[in-house]
């Protein structure tokens, strides 16, 4: 580690890099090239101003990207666009001598790779029934069967004989004693975990805004570093207006709506967090006006 | 080869290239546009001007590109600082607009995709702090909670501890379950046997912290898209390490 510097970020401060560099460097962080000129990592390092234009710039080379480079792309180039590689002046004769032996080598990779044991039979069945909804089957005829049906209303459902989740297995390098967040074998509901706790944009922006209106409930509810464990309670209370009615809506990360909850009192709401983990923001709405949103986490217990 | 193609056209045809490119175009200033730049109704017309600007401006490029990167990469940092100076000029208040926006589905097949894109993120905020990289990841996987392996100590690239690495990674995980604090202190004195000069608790707290708040800043973007936090950002950490060990 070395020695800790407050860097101001200005546009105007010095040299920073220009477009051609923050190309590079964005090719870099992205992985399309492992190497690039030490006084270009060293900048980065002291430059915040330049972090940030080159995080902006590798998002936008990602959102522009038709797929990683091929080879030949990533090889360097001369100063005036040519390729400094010898390739193009092997002779047609070594280019056929190459071929052969590269289509030899995969071919005796491939026969290395193949399995002694014969795999199991795997069957694929695809039927529509009267019901306009389509059914694919697949069975592998040693141990499971695995059934996902598409229907017209876009629900997607499956089962399988032994899909049977363990949450108590633990990953290899996860230390003893703590409960294991994902379960080896779940590749979904591993990924699903994380998402639940992405915010959501449009609902960020709303919380913590404040509403001009002079019959503003002054809404007053959790606060949005909140985490609740399952079974919490959480609770709202306002000032209520005679000629209003109140509500809570509690909204999951994806703005999907989790429940709606009617108040128990005129000016009060006590909600038990029934949920799973995951980020959370609930909406407090009258007749016809959003009056406030606010954001919360529930964690495992 | 695509490279060689684009190269061919910047000298050849340049017009050609820009055509070609007006995908790429539009999908810059769109998300430009929906970071919150400009009003969604512009977003044609301001394509329009940087094709305009674009024209006008294809000799510098041509002269300009080094040709250190692909073209499209480079291309995409012009388009994008193009944009940049043309909401400059229009004054455009970096406010995201409401309307721009659209409420996910309850089931996006894209969910997963998103969370890797993240994670990958996250990887290239911190990897741009090069000689702290080794360092910013030791602390981030004690905070979680997740092993330190010899191998963690061996990214150092510190010779003169070889054969120490076992204990030195052993000590850090003594800081399972401890609190933030605690565990903070035990990756500083480990820090300070892997740094030339020995750095006191405080030093290194405030050293993470500071760190944190930039990658935060980073990842979350400016004007903020997202809000991440250190809990946050722990979660992916841990996600994405049990991925690799399952897969």
């Amino acid at each position: 580690m070395k020695e800790e510097k407050k860097y101001v970020i200005k546009p105007d401060s010095g040299r920073h890099l220009g477009e051609n560099e923050l190309a590079q460097y964005a090719e870099f962080l992205r992985g399309d090239r492992d190497v690039v000129p030490e006084e270009l990592l060293l900048h980065m390092e002291e430059c915040a101003w330049c972090r940030a234009e080159a995080m902006e710039v590798a998002d936008i080379v990602d959102l522009t990207d038709d797929g990683r480079p091929t080879t030949d792309d990533r090889r360097p180039m001369t100063d005036d666009g040519r390729p400094t590689t010898n390739v193009r002046r092997l002779s047609s004769v070594v280019r056929l001598v190459a071929a052969i032996a590269a289509v030899a080598l995969i071919a005796w990779v491939i026969q290395q790779l193949r399995p002694e044991k014969p795999e199991p039979e795997r069957m694929a069945t695809l039927t529509t029934d009267s019901t306009n909804s389509t059914t694919l089957t697949t069975s592998t005829t040693s141990t499971t069967s695995t059934t996902s049906t598409y229907s017209t209303n876009s629900t997607i459902s499956t089962t399988s004989t032994n899909s049977t989740i363990s949450t108590d297995s633990t990953p290899v390098r996860r230390k003893h004693g703590r409960p294991p967040v994902a379960p080896t074998g779940t590749r979904p509901d591993t990924v699903r975990y994380a998402q639940a706790f992405v915010p959501d944009p449009t609902l960020e922006l709303l919380v913590g805004a404040v509403y001009r209106s002079g019959t503003d409930p002054k809404t007053e509810g959790p606060g949005p570093e909140t985490i609740f464990t399952s079974e919490d309670t959480l609770k709202i209370r306002w000032t209520p207006d005679p000629y209003d009615s109140y509500r809570l809506v509690i909204v999951d990360n994806k703005g999907a709506k989790i429940i709606e909850v009617e108040p128990e009192a005129s000016n009060l709401i006590n909600w038990v967090t029934n949920l799973k983990p995951g980020l959370y923001y609930w909406k407090f709405l009258g007749k016809d006006e959003m009056w406030k949103v606010g954001r919360f986490r529930v964690i495992e217990r | 080869m695509q490279n060689d193609s684009d190269i061919r056209m910047l000298r050849e045809d340049p017009e050609k290239l820009l055509l070609k490119y007006q995908p790429v175009i539009r999908i810059i200033v769109k998300s430009l546009a929906y970071k919150g730049y400009l009003p969604k109704r512009e977003i044609s017309d301001l394509v329009q001007d940087v094709n305009r600007k674009l024209v006008e401006r294809m000799p510098r490029i041509r002269s300009q590109y080094n040709y250190k990167s692909r073209f499209r990469t480079y291309f995409s940092v012009v388009v994008r600082n193009l944009c940049l100076e043309e909401f400059r000029k229009l004054r455009i208040v970096a406010e995201p607009a409401a309307d721009l926006y659209e409420q996910p589905g309850n089931d996006s097949p894209a969910d997963p995709v998103i969370i890797k894109q993240e994670f990958e993120r996250l990887k290239r905020a911190i990897r741009m702090f090069y000689r702290d990289e080794p360092a910013l990841w030791v602390t981030f996987r004690v905070l979680a909670d997740l092993d330190i392996q010899p191998e963690d100590i061996t990214r150092f690239g510190k010779t003169d501890i070889a054969g120490r690495e076992p204990e030195l990674a052993r000590r850090l995980n003594q800081s399972f379950k401890k609190n933030k604090r605690e565990k903070l202190e035990i990756v500083s004195e480990v820090l300070s046997e892997l740094d030339a000069k020995s750095r006191s608790k405080e030093a290194v707290r405030k050293w993470f912290e500071n760190r944190l708040e930039e990658i935060l800043t980073l990842m979350n973007g400016k004007p903020p898209r997202s809000a991440y936090t250190l809990e946050i950002l722990l979660i992916l950490i841990e996600k994405a390490e049990s991925e690799k060990n399952n897969s």
